[in-house]
């Protein structure tokens, strides 16, 4: 196949290109005070100035610098990504492990379990978790985590389920491996590498539910976001363009960083399915080996 | 056929009855005192009446006999009081409902003709010119992964305040009303909201077709001379239309979300807008009425997948 080809040649240039920009966007979100000082937050200056050397994205109608908030705001969608991300690691790897070992009624049980927190609008539950214990990043993060594990969940155990019956792992058994170095040198590199294609998903939906909570204004407006600066900016849409152009545009370009790397990471870890699956949330999509739904997972 | 809706409603049941139950709790354990919310910016009576109108909510009970209350309403059809709307909370949902059904329709009607037909074009340039292929992936994930609050704001740009096109907020002006004036109004957030699963439904069609035009029954039909039109619209897209379909019913609750946010960026009167309303307002009953209503929604979009699946696919059928 020519397209898998060309592909593959383009998919270096493109892994470069994702992992610049989420290189730059960590920088930026661990270490904001390099680019802007945290002073910016404050009220001061005009409100709504233009862009200018002092402000280079201009202020708000508080009189914020527009590029502090920015820099601090990627602090705040990293911060929700990797919380949410780690919770949803935990739970997709745990769960998965014990249904592909405990297997048969435990199995069923696991999957429908994890089927049913996949299917939990997380927005509507983490408005919910808002107006019940307040604004703040761990609530957030902790209903993205929980109901975003599905995917993470089929993955290891699908793989499990290869890897404990493959050869490399009888072999080290056979030559007197405890289990434990079985499980750490053998069994998790095999099933974990395939998770990783699944982490850009996570961080993506995290980053969207955190963006879109502070956009509906349900959450803190003292915590530089992304989406509270959409949301402020929003009024101001003819007069002062640039507000929402700076957010606009950060969170378009990180989410297309986000997507190629998921894309790039697909493609080297899983050539077996070549082109196959991609799925835009692709952890909502059934592996044909762990389709867990007969019906929906029903793959020729 | 009736196996998969059993099979989805046992599905269903504890989905709903687990929602149901965790929200409950959750807002049972919610710090605060519901009766004095109740009275909200006017602040409250005195403490007698502040306990007899919690002993006759019962608010004195423990959780678990609450919650076993709370299904019994829910069962009878009862969502309780909005506090905000100052009406039954079914009321408040039914009359906003329509107004998101019609928003989701419109969008899944958009998402699933474009999203289908840039799938086939992709799929097509893919086998003739791949690198133009790649180039409008590559655009297409630039521009079409956006979620409603960063989609909709560049459409309300570009097509009201540039092009003064189309309106931008509500679902009619105060002038015009009609149909038409609905219609136009419908256009920028039903293309918001599509716009993702669009993007998903192209890729997962794209990818469903490569694999498809490669299979022997295509050859065979070539073979047999018959036109590529119709060998891509009899024995192709059908084997192909299930990836899209299973893959719109299995995201059904990000959508979800994504009604929300779009129905706030475009002032769109839904029950997404009346979630965030009753956040805001922390209007419990509410908020756990909308909740309920989007997993039912998410429930309802999973069970006509399968029985459109089964209706495509003899294999579903037959379990």
């Amino acid at each position: 196949m020519a397209d898998r080809r060309v592909g593959r040649a383009w998919a270096i240039g493109e892994g470069t290109i994702a992992a610049t920009i989420l290189m730059a966007f960590v920088l930026v979100a661990v270490a904001p005070g390099l680019l802007s000082s945290p002073g910016g937050l404050q009220s001061g200056g005009g409100a709504l100035a233009p862009p200018s050397v002092a402000h280079p994205l201009g202020t708000d109608i508080l009189g914020r610098d527009a590029w502090a908030r920015l820099a601090f705001g990627a602090r705040t969608s990293l911060a929700v990504g990797l919380l949410a991300t780690g919770v949803a690691l935990t739970l997709g790897v745990i769960v998965g492990a014990l249904a592909a070992l405990l297997g048969g009624w435990w199995d069923d049980l696991l999957m429908r379990a994890a089927e049913i927190a996949d299917s939990i609008p997380a927005l509507l539950l983490a408005l919910l978790l808002v107006s019940v214990v307040g604004p703040g990043l761990v609530p957030v993060a902790l209903v993205v985590g929980v109901t975003g594990w599905l995917g993470i969940a089929r993955v290891v155990r699908a793989e499990m389920m290869v890897v404990r019956e493959s050869p490399s792992v009888i072999a080290a058994r056979a030559l007197g491996a405890g289990w434990v170095r079985v499980a750490a040198r053998h069994i998790a590199p095999e099933v974990l590498v395939p998770v990783l294609a699944l982490i850009p998903f996570r961080l993506e939906g995290a980053i969207v539910v955190e963006a879109g909570l502070s956009f509906l204004g349900v959450e803190d407006a003292r915590r530089p976001s992304w989406g509270a600066m959409l949301r402020d900016a929003q009024p101001f849409l003819r007069d002062a363009w640039w507000l929402t152009a700076a957010p606009v545009a950060a969170l378009a370009i990180l989410l297309f960083a986000l997507g190629l790397s998921a894309d790039y990471l697909q493609r080297s870890f899983d050539p077996r399915l070549g082109g196959v699956r991609l799925g835009w949330e692709l952890d909502s999509t059934p592996t044909p080996e762990s389709s867990s739904s007969p019906t929906l997972a029903t793959r020729p | 056929m009736w196996r998969i809706v059993a099979r989805r409603l046992v599905l269903a049941v504890p989905l709903v009855i687990g929602v149901a139950a965790l929200n409950f709790t959750l807002v049972s354990l919610a710090p605060g005192d519901p009766v004095i919310l109740l009275f909200g910016e006017g602040g409250a009576p005195d403490v007698a009446t502040l306990a007899a109108l919690r002993s006759r909510l019962a608010l004195d009970r423990p959780i678990a006999e609450r919650l076993v209350a709370y299904f019994g309403e829910l069962a009878r059809g009862h969502l309780g009081q909005s506090i905000l709307e100052k009406r039954s909370v079914t009321g408040a949902i039914a009359e906003r409902l329509p107004a998101t059904l019609l928003l989701a329709s419109a969008a899944l009607i958009l998402a699933g003709i474009f999203g289908i037909g840039l799938g086939v074009l992709l799929s097509r340039m893919a086998q003739r010119t791949p690198r133009l292929e790649r180039g409008t992936f590559l655009a297409l994930l630039l521009g079409g992964n956006q979620p409603p609050f960063v989609a909709g704001i560049v459409l309300i740009v570009i097509f009201a305040l540039i092009l003064g096109l189309l309106p931008s907020q509500g679902m009619t002006s105060a002038r015009e009303g009609g149909s038409l004036d609905t219609l136009a109004h419908l256009v920028l957030p039903a293309l918001t909201l599509a716009l993702q699963p669009m993007f998903a439904v192209a890729r997962v069609t794209r990818a469903r077709l490569l694999d498809v035009w490669q299979r022997d029954h295509v050859r065979t039909a070539r073979a047999a001379g018959i036109p590529e039109w119709r060998i891509l619209w009899r024995h192709v897209l059908p084997n192909a239309l299930t990836a899209p379909i299973t893959l719109l019913a299995l995201s059904a609750a990000h959508w979800v979300g994504g009604a929300v946010l779009t129905e706030s960026v475009f002032a769109w009167p839904g029950i997404g807008r009346l979630a965030v309303d009753a956040t805001l307002a922390r209007d419990y009953p509410l908020i756990l009425g909308v909740i309920l209503t989007g997993t039912l929604l998410v429930v309802g979009a999973n069970l006509s997948a399968d029985l459109l699946l089964a209706s495509l696919d003899p294999r579903v059928r037959r379990g």
